[in-house]
């Protein structure tokens, strides 16, 4: 393709183009139709030729036909002759010939018109004659003498075994021709006696004319006329009936030597090699004919005297001619007109062909030149990494480049001449049409059109987005349309990333109440986003935007040094910097903000984009949680010191207890008891019974006084855990009893082992007041029982220890484990009070939970639960 | 002849109660009181009220009490431990107190035994006798 401005018109190229093909065709035209007439002529000699042959043959048919006749005429002469001969060997029966001629004569009724015996002397002596289809046995008056007939002299002559057959005429009766006509042939055979003397002759009319509407019957079949002549030339048959039979007129007009003299002449040179021929002339027709004398006989019944003596003759007329082949000049005109049509498209195509040609012919030189720059703008096409294509007016491809081709998938032959439509997905189809009319009606306008982004779809049905830029290029051929084509599908998905992003960005930055800001070095304002005056304080965004030094004089004044070391940090580097500062508000007051900021090479400026989160109530709060843990850690300690005084002023306290209030009842005790023995005998029973009770308090108290301080040491002690066999702690206990008590039977009943996960020293504390107050409360029983053991929960293993002592009314339970609480009196069972609430405060520093059951003189049972 | 015991006690009540046990268990041994750990100390290193007396005659046994005015059993029994020559002197805790934490300071300073105080005074007449019997008569001191 080249941009020539020199290329012809297109109304002018068709003009070349039609005068070019007309050139071609007619010349071409006419050789085709010389080639038809050849055909055709080659088509109607073999076509004549096939009928010559045909005639040929159907004359041959003919002649056996006629040769079959004249045989079996001769068959009924010989069984006639036969009958005759017989008969008269003894002596002459003509009633019983006249009787056997009859019966040949109805079974051959068609052919046999007359069967008669006729005498030496020529009369009848024998007739049956067929008056058509009636056989009659002619009586004796209305026999005839017949000696003057030509027949019958000729009979006379013959000799025994001939016979004579009569040429084919007409009947004729009482001198002259029967009407209508009865062609007849006639045959006479001699009859001898067995000394060979003749007696008579048998004559048999054959009606010929049966045999000859028989050859009527065949010749029809043919187009041809069929004619039959006897030797002078005469017709003996003929379809135009008014020729037949001249020689029985004495009229030689009707016959063929007069009327076709070179045909005659032609026929009467037969031989008996050569005695058929076929004749043809424009005037004449065609003559096809056979000498039926010379010809050589098919059927041989030994009748060598059979003779057929005739010409047949199968004739068309120039008229007929002209009726076969008109056929066939009407196809073959319709052949030519039909293949008129190629030669016509084939002279177009040629002439196109030539034209082109001589397009480039005329403009070779100039085409050469072009040729190097096409090539160039070729190859800078297809070097050009925007897939252009150029789009004739009808909106065809015309050129692809490389990239176009890729772009596309196709090749570049596929590409050629396609419609710009089959690059158009299916439902963009009508609006392209529309933008290319437009386009189209004011190219110029456009001549930078503007880009435009469409969907196109490619050779395999994938659909890409590309932006299409037209450019009109104006050639003598019209306006082309160059289009160069950006495959913008991976922008596209990166413009779909990108928003998204911007998205989730924004979402961010919102979220986050992030503000950003961007600077240009050097430049006096500073651009921010609204959040950025937000956190600065601004009510609304001023009008003319904050310049850098409005920015700084917010700064605090602390915290300007170490900005501006940052942002010297992040314009070296492309690392991004954190930094914190404090700006102050308008009203005064200090905003704690977190910020960011990052370089940004713009090209050949130097930016830098930061953000800035206010973190002020963060950063509060920071502040104020700090200051209540510190409060609270203060006290804490306070209180743990506290705890550890209040701790410590108990200890002194128990110590004090042990030391200070056990001496002075010691004292009481000790000079009680000294006094008793210094009086000895002179204090009397009441005054020594005073003494006692005051030892008895003292004693009591000082027992009172160890049972608190155990309960404060229980309180104040940690619980160390350990695997405890209680059974074998229960077991010491119950035995040091037994040896201060040695005269109870008491019986204990425990497992071998009860292990706790408990603390052995507590637990100690915890049977010894159990099990001594079992031991205690079964005093008074009758068969003390004390047990001790455990039973297994889901929960976990609950210990009891049981007795079937005094018991207690459950009506009191709640008081059981009240210190200094005692369901007995002193005298009923010694005691203060003291033990089940040492023992409840054991068990609840363990976690555990006790409780216990009674019931009034029947015993009691405490449960305790030692979890893990 | 006897060996004097050296009883370590503020409390005259005390004084007077463990005195009379200890003769009422045929223990005539003298007893030398204390009334704190200074003048305890002033016994065996023959200083203040007993200036001139004869250190080398040291008592069989220390009967002392932990808790004093000036001077604390703990502090007695300390320096009686590092004196050399008081190293190997018999000292028996004698106290009410009854804590654990008593017991164990008393042994790990050197006690050679530890004796609550019971108010029963049956009961302390009782451990007086044991105490004489044990550390007077069966004993083998090294001294």
């Amino acid at each position: 393709m080249s941009l020539s401005k020199a290329t012809p018109s297109n109304k002018q190229k068709g003009l070349q183009v039609t005068k070019q093909a007309a050139l071609l065709f007619f010349p071409l035209f006419g050789l085709l139709t010389l080639v038809m007439l050849w055909f055709y002529h080659d088509a109607r000699t073999s076509s004549l030729t096939y009928l010559e042959n045909q005639n040929q043959e159907i004359l041959s048919t003919l002649r056996q036909h006629v040769e079959l006749s004249l045989n079996h005429s001769q068959d009924d002469l010989d069984l006639a002759l036969k009958i005759v001969e017989n008969n008269i060997r003894t002596d002459i029966n003509l009633n019983e010939i006249s009787q056997a001629f009859y019966r040949i004569v109805t079974s051959r009724e068609a052919y046999i018109k007359q069967l008669r015996f006729i005498g030496i002397d020529g009369y009848e002596l024998v007739r049956v004659d067929n008056a058509g289809g009636k056989v009659v046995n002619v009586s004796g008056d209305f026999l005839q003498n017949k000696v003057d007939r030509y027949y019958v002299q000729q009979g006379l002559k013959l000799r025994q075994g001939q016979v004579y057959q009569s040429p084919l005429d007409l009947n004729v009766e009482f001198g002259a021709v029967e009407y209508p006509y009865r062609p007849m042939i006639r045959y006479v055979a001699p009859v001898f006696d067995s000394r060979a003397i003749m007696r008579g002759l048998v004559v048999l009319n054959v009606n010929a004319g049966a045999m000859l509407e028989e050859l009527n019957a065949i010749g029809t079949s043919s187009t041809a006329e069929v004619w039959l002549l006897n030797r002078d030339g005469y017709w003996v048959y003929d379809r135009r009936q008014d020729r037949e039979w001249g020689f029985m007129f004495n009229d030689n007009s009707l016959s063929l030597p007069m009327s076709h003299p070179d045909v005659w002449s032609l026929l009467i040179t037969t031989t008996t090699e050569d005695y058929q021929f076929n004749l043809k002339s424009d005037q004449l027709g065609i003559i096809s004919a056979q000498d039926w004398q010379q010809t050589p006989r098919l059927l041989n019944y030994g009748h060598q005297e059979i003779t057929m003596p005739w010409f047949g003759v199968m004739y068309l007329s120039p008229q007929a001619i002209q009726d076969i082949t008109a056929n066939l000049q009407q196809r073959y005109f319709t052949l030519l007109l039909i293949s008129c049509i190629p030669t016509l498209s084939l002279s177009i195509g040629f002439a196109f062909l030539f034209s082109r040609r001589n397009d480039l012919t005329e403009k070779l030189i100039q085409l050469n030149e072009m040729r190097e720059a096409d090539k160039k703008f070729h190859t800078a096409l297809d070097a050009s990494p925007t897939p252009m294509i150029m789009v004739d007016q009808e909106q065809n491809i015309v050129l692809a480049n490389r990239e176009a081709l890729k772009l596309f998938e196709y090749s570049s032959a596929e590409a050629m001449n396609i419609p710009l439509t089959s690059l158009i997905p299916n439902q963009y189809k009508k609006r392209h049409v529309h933008l290319v009319e437009e386009f189209q009606q004011s190219p110029e306008e456009r001549r930078m059109a503007p880009i435009r982004e469409v969907l196109a779809v490619t050779k395999t049905g994938k659909e890409v987005a590309v932006e299409i830029g037209l450019n009109p290029v104006e050639t003598s051929d019209g306006v082309i349309t160059l289009a160069s084509i950006t495959d913008i599908t991976q922008r596209k998905q990166l413009e779909s990333q990108l928003a998204k992003s911007n998205r989730t960005m924004m979402l961010a930055i919102n979220t986050a109440m992030i503000g950003v800001w961007t600077w240009s070095v050097g430049e006096k304002s500073m651009m921010w986003d609204d959040r950025m005056y937000k956190i600065y304080d601004y009510s609304q965004r001023p009008l003319k935007p904050v310049t850098y030094q409005e920015w700084r004089d917010r700064i605090h004044p602390e915290d300007i040094a170490r900005l501006d070391r940052v942002f010297e940090r992040a314009l070296r580097s492309n690392d991004s910097q954190q930094y914190e500062f404090r700006l102050y508000t308008k009203d005064g007051l200090v905003r704690w903000v977190k910020g960011g900021v990052v370089r940004e090479m713009h090209i050949n400026q130097t930016r830098l984009v930061g953000i800035n989160i206010d973190v002020t109530e963060e950063r509060m709060s920071h502040q104020s949680i700090a200051t209540i843990n510190r409060e609270l850690e203060r006290r804490v300690t306070q209180r743990t010191d506290e705890l550890q005084q209040a701790n410590r002023e108990l200890e002194a306290f128990s110590y004090a207890v042990s030391h200070d209030l056990r001496t002075p009842l010691r004292g009481i005790d000790g000079f009680s008891n000294l006094l008793m023995k210094s009086l000895g005998d002179k204090v009397d029973g009441q005054n020594k019974e005073y003494l006692n009770r005051i030892r008895t308090a003292a004693q009591r108290m000082g027992d009172l006084i160890d049972d608190m301080l155990t309960l404060s040491r229980i309180t104040r002690a940690d619980v160390v855990r350990k695997r405890v066999d209680l059974s074998a702690l229960g077991k010491n206990i119950i035995n040091h009893w037994r040896e201060i008590d040695p005269d109870r039977q008491v019986e204990f009943i425990t497992p071998k082992q009860l292990y706790a996960n408990a603390d052995s020293a507590l637990l100690r504390i915890v049977l010894n007041n159990l099990l001594s107050n079992a031991w205690k409360f079964t005093s008074n029983s009758e068969r003390p029982v004390i047990e001790l053991g455990s039973i297994n929960k889901p929960e976990g293993d609950v210990f009891f220890v049981k007795d079937n002592g005094a018991g207690f009314d459950m009506e009191y339970v709640g008081k059981l484990f009240g210190a200094f609480q005692r369901l007995h009196t002193n005298s009923e069972f010694p005691g203060n009070g003291i033990g089940l609430a040492t023992v409840q405060r054991v068990i609840e520093k363990h976690g555990g939970r006790v409780w216990a059951e009674g019931v009034v003189d029947q015993g009691a049972t405490i449960y305790f639960t030692l979890p893990k | 002849m006897n060996k004097t015991i050296l009883l370590v006690e503020d409390n005259p009540d005390d004084q007077l109660l463990t005195k009379a046990a200890l003769e009422m268990n045929n223990i005539l041994n003298e007893v030398v009181i204390a009334e704190n750990g200074v003048e305890a100390l002033d016994f065996l290193n023959g200083q203040g009220k007993w200036e001139g007396r004869n250190t080398d005659e040291l008592p069989a046994l220390v009967l002392l009490d932990l808790n004093m005015p000036k001077m604390g059993g703990f502090d007695v029994l300390k320096h009686i431990r590092a004196n050399p020559r008081t190293e190997l002197l018999p000292v028996v805790i004698l106290t009410t107190s009854k804590e654990d934490r008593d017991l164990v300071d008393s042994y790990k300073n050197g006690a050679n035994s530890y004796v609550k105080k019971p108010v029963d005074f049956d009961e302390f007449t009782n451990a007086a006798k044991q105490l004489g019997i044990y550390w007077l008569m069966v004993n083998e001191s090294p001294l």
